[in-house]
């Protein structure tokens, strides 16, 4: 996990090159350490991530904020609403 | 779900751990249990031979992406259910279930036995790192021949370190009433009765509760209760040197492909569709690779392992005029193939193999020895 250069980016977590389901088991991790109001960019190269963290979030009940595509560059911004039930 | 929350005698909320793959049972086991206002964390383990996790893979890597295709089924149902489900990387250690099972294995390497209770005693750490009360699955009684039969059920509950904790709401009330039930921390009465292998009623339970999109069992998910990927299982590890173990790499290659072993240390692993073309350039991307480069074709991927020599001259060829057989070129009284790997390069010219050819002596044996595997 690496600092930000994103406003609003509290963490970046860079997942390129691995497939499911470690970028959701990252992310996962990476959300847990963080604050509440606090955001993590997810940064990934497995497709399966745009229905996988959106899903995730729901389960979860925590704010999915963006999923935005730059060619195989996909990124998820996430914030932390609180503690999962 | 918006349900007053189900309380122990200490006024704290009660919490279950749910094993959910996101299938048909525990996707309902996971619903029954909710509904009574039991917080639920929902666990779902990744081992490394999840036919899923495969599935998706190779649906990313095709041309064709299919949403359902690429989905995560247990985050899917923690989605519509509301319940949190994590992911939990339970590779490291799996091994040892696999090579030693207690229990043995049943029709091919699954030892799914020692794999149910492997994963519950998981199950149970998260349990107690988490402060819950208890565990529960979506096993139904009577179900699968291995692992969901009585004495089974019994043994994976004692080895698994959760006795009197762990609860099948599905089949629950054919069972002995467990600890949280006889504390009250869960309605028996709300608990459900169903054995058998037909799923009619878990089908009419889901569609009452609106669960319309979960996918058609398909004989579980495990890799190892394939007849084909075991034989291939079992010949990596019966040729691998004294004391090597497969790597999370070699159990990755047996997925794809066709498997032809040539020696004791090589194999030629041949791409069926491009996707798995794609799937071995991108895991394997240092080869060494054959391909036909002026005819379309599959992509081999050349397998040596620890300690074998390299390919030779002979054993290039062979594998040139093996992977010609399955490409466009294959009527050609000379095919060029390249044999590849980093930035060394070589054109072989070869005939390919007649389709008449017979190819037994390297295809992988389903008839191995399974008690030379368990003991490796």
């Amino acid at each position: 996990m690496s600092a930000p250069d994103r406003p609003g980016v509290t963490r970046r977590l860079d997942t390129r090159g691995s497939y499911c389901p470690r970028p959701v088991i990252d992310t996962d991790k990476a959300m847990r350490e963080l604050a509440a109001g606090e955001v993590l960019e997810v940064l990934a190269d497995d497709i399966g991530v745009k229905l996988d963290l959106p899903a995730w979030c729901r389960a979860h009940r925590q704010r999915l904020l963006a999923v935005e595509e730059e060619g195989r560059l996909i990124r998820v911004l996430i914030m932390k609403v609180g503690d999962s039930p | 779900m918006s349900l007053a929350s189900r309380l122990k005698e200490d006024g704290s909320r009660v919490k279950a751990i749910g094993l959910i793959s996101g299938g048909l049972d525990s996707t309902l086991a996971a619903r029954v249990i909710a509904e009574q206002g039991i917080a639920v964390l929902g666990i779902n383990f990744s081992t490394g031979f999840c036919r899923s996790d495969h599935h998706r893979a190779m649906g990313a890597l095709g041309k064709r992406q299919d949403p359902r295709r690429l989905r995560n089924e247990a985050l899917r149902a923690g989605a519509d259910l509301e319940v949190p489900v994590r992911i939990v990387d339970l590779a490291e250690g799996y091994l040892d279930v696999i090579l030693r099972p207690r229990h043995g294995y049943g029709a091919n390497l699954n030892p799914c036995v020692d794999c149910r209770a492997y994963m519950l005693r998981a199950a149970r750490a998260i349990m107690l790192e988490e402060g819950a009360d208890f565990v529960f699955t979506g096993e139904v009684l009577g179900q699968r021949p291995m692992s969901q039969h009585l004495q089974a059920m019994q043994t994976i509950e004692r080895e698994s370190g959760l006795a009197g904790f762990l609860l099948r709401p599905l089949s629950a009330r054919l069972l002995a009433p467990t600890e949280p039930e006889k504390r009250g921390w869960v309605d028996r009465e709300k608990l459900l009765r169903i054995q058998g292998r037909t799923r009619r009623l878990q089908y009419q339970l889901a569609a009452a509760a609106g669960l319309d999109d979960i996918p058609n069992p398909a004989g579980g998910c495990c890799y190892l209760t394939d007849i084909v990927y075991a034989a291939r299982f079992a010949d990596l590890v019966l040729h691998l040197p004294a004391g090597a173990r497969p790597t999370e790499r070699d159990i990755l290659l047996l997925k794809v492909g066709r498997h032809f072993r040539l020696t004791p240390g090589l194999k030629l692993v041949v791409g069926r569709e491009e996707a798995e073309n794609n799937f071995l350039k991108h895991f394997f991307p240092e080869g060494p690779f054959l391909e036909a480069p002026f005819v379309s074709g599959p992509l081999g991927f050349v397998h040596v392992l620890p300690g074998a020599p390299t390919p030779t001259r002979a054993e290039r060829e062979l594998m040139a005029a093996l992977i010609g057989r399955y490409g466009k070129g294959r009527s050609a009284e000379l095919l060029e193939v390249e044999y590849r790997q980093g930035e060394a390069s070589e054109m072989l010219r070869v005939k390919p193999l007649p389709e008449s050819a017979p190819l037994d002596a390297y295809r992988i044996k389903t008839d191995y020895d399974r008690q030379a595997v368990r003991w490796r």
